[in-house]
């Protein structure tokens, strides 16, 4: 396969392009409303796809390192992170097609929502030390999404 | 509205059916920019040589659908509230089964006017100091609507029964969802934690934001787009409308909060214990269920080839606002709460 140039690379041609030579020829506002929806997709599709995969490890790592902190705190009196986490690790993904990883970030967000639930009602240095993955998370989030404007109201 | 060609002589067949015996013309038919979950257009009409501007509004084909809700309650809650006197415009006509009009449409008459977000970014601070009183109005005009005849929308027992089937509907969107989301299910604990006060249940529009405020020809607003409405705490469209005021300035709920939630107190009646900064920040992030809950059903749809609408794909970027509003507003109010010794 023809590795170079990157992904994400061909996706900035593509929205420059667009943005240099389509945007000024349309004139029907509705047209221009879907050409600003598809280069914030674009946007989108370029930020995560030369790294969504290794994105998803590093989370997924961050996040059994909370909840194993919660779990040795003694807080998870339900067994709910410990259940979450078991589940994870019995199902980890097979290989790295962004399928497969996606399957296991999605047992991680499970065990994240656990760990948050059980922790941020004790409050605490436990609370914020399991927020602060999902600021973590959210940071992520943002950088994909970039400026987000209201395009076509 | 599916297929616009074909509109004009649709909407002949359809108001034929609806004036027996009438002369009926059909003219100047245009798609209007503005929404993102139905398909929305002007059109001039004659019947018997009388003359009126109308507006249909109707949901797109399953597959390019942003957002499930019902249009025949929509219907039903608008001529009702149009009949209660509430700020809205008249509902004309309903094809309920989207045999004339080629989807399930509502048609009602033109309000000519300007939307509210464009008189308020052309505005200076002291128009729009007076736009945000007149905006404080229509929200107490629309909460204190009579709502017994409204007997198709469920009726909460009580406040606290209330904020746990919103805090439970939350955690059901997520459950339901195909992908796990952490930042729901920290907001329906914290929403859980942290109550405000409780406010009289009444009328809550659903999506009260400038976009769905028209400002006629003689000033007053009015009131677009009821399909969210339900019985529910009527801080939640204060919040919701502070909400999008964070990614659609100018606000006027933000231009100084202080002093809207003075004046909507004043105007309700509601203690400032009630209604204040605070509150409608907790309603800022509760109140995005409905959006919410009419989304994120088609982005499933959307992950799964079922939707293939490209509305869908960049609503993704709202998703992610949330999660960032979720955070931000659920910390501000601990950091103000911690920092003045209050409950929220």
């Amino acid at each position: 396969m023809i590795s170079r140039p990157s992904c994400s690379r061909l996706l900035e041609v593509v929205r420059s392009e667009l943005q240099s030579t389509v945007a000024p020829a349309v004139t029907d506002p509705g047209v221009a409303a879907v050409l600003g929806m598809i280069d914030s997709v674009l946007q989108n599709v370029g930020a995560r796809c030369d790294h969504e995969v290794a994105w998803m490890r590093d989370e997924i790592a961050e996040i059994e390192d909370v909840a194993r902190e919660v779990i040795d705190a003694g807080v998870d009196t339900g067994s709910r992170i410990s259940n979450a986490l078991s589940r994870l690790r019995a199902h980890r993904s097979p290989s790295d097609h962004t399928a497969d990883v996606q399957a296991e970030y999605d047992l991680a967000g499970e065990v994240l929502s656990s760990a948050l639930e059980v922790a941020l009602s004790r409050g605490g240095a436990l609370g914020d030390r399991v927020r602060f993955v999902l600021e973590h998370r959210l940071r992520r989030e943002v950088e994909i999404r970039g400026d987000f404007t209201v395009i076509g109201r | 509205m599916l297929e616009p060609e074909t509109m004009p002589t649709r909407l002949v067949a359809f108001l034929e059916r609806e004036h027996p015996g009438a002369r009926v013309s059909v003219d100047s038919y245009e798609q209007i920019l503005g929404g993102y979950s139905r398909l929305t257009a002007r059109f001039r009409t004659e019947i018997d040589g009388r003359e009126q501007w109308m507006v249909a509004r109707g949901g797109p084909s399953p597959e390019m659908s942003t957002c499930a809700t019902d249009r025949a309650q929509e219907w039903r809650t608008m001529r009702i509230l149009h009949d209660a006197g509430a700020p809205l415009p008249q509902p004309l006509y309903f094809d309920l089964d989207g045999t004339h009009l080629g989807t399930i449409a509502m048609v009602m008459d033109l309000v000519h006017g300007e939307p509210l977000l464009y008189l308020a970014a052309r505005s200076d601070d002291g128009q729009r100091a007076a736009l945000a009183d007149q905006m404080a109005e229509l929200a107490v005009a629309i909460h204190g609507t009579d709502t017994a005849r409204l007997n198709h929308l469920e009726v909460p027992t009580d406040w606290d029964s209330y904020i746990d089937s919103c805090i439970q509907g939350w955690r059901d969107i997520e459950a339901a969802h195909p992908e796990a989301d952490p930042f729901i299910r920290y907001l329906a604990s914290w929403l859980d934690e942290n109550r405000p006060p409780p406010a009289p249940l009444g009328l809550v529009h659903g999506d009260f934001q400038s976009t769905n405020v028209l400002v006629d020809r003689g000033g007053s607003f009015v009131a677009l787009d009821w399909e969210l409405t339900h019985i529910g705490d009527p801080r939640e469209d204060l919040g919701w409308c502070r909400w999008n005021e964070a990614i659609q300035p100018p606000g006027l709920i933000d231009r100084d909060e202080e002093v809207f939630c003075r004046r909507y107190s004043e105007l309700s009646g509601l203690g400032t214990d009630i209604v204040n900064p605070r509150t409608v920040a907790y309603f800022s992030v509760l109140s995005a269920i409905g959006a919410c809950e009419a989304a994120l059903p088609t982005v499933a749809a959307f992950a799964s080839g079922l939707n293939n609408s490209l509305v869908t794909g960049y609503v993704l970027g709202y998703i992610s606002t949330f999660h960032q509003q979720f955070l931000e507003v659920t910390q501000g109010i601990e950091a103000a709460v911690s920092a003045e010794g209050v409950k929220p």
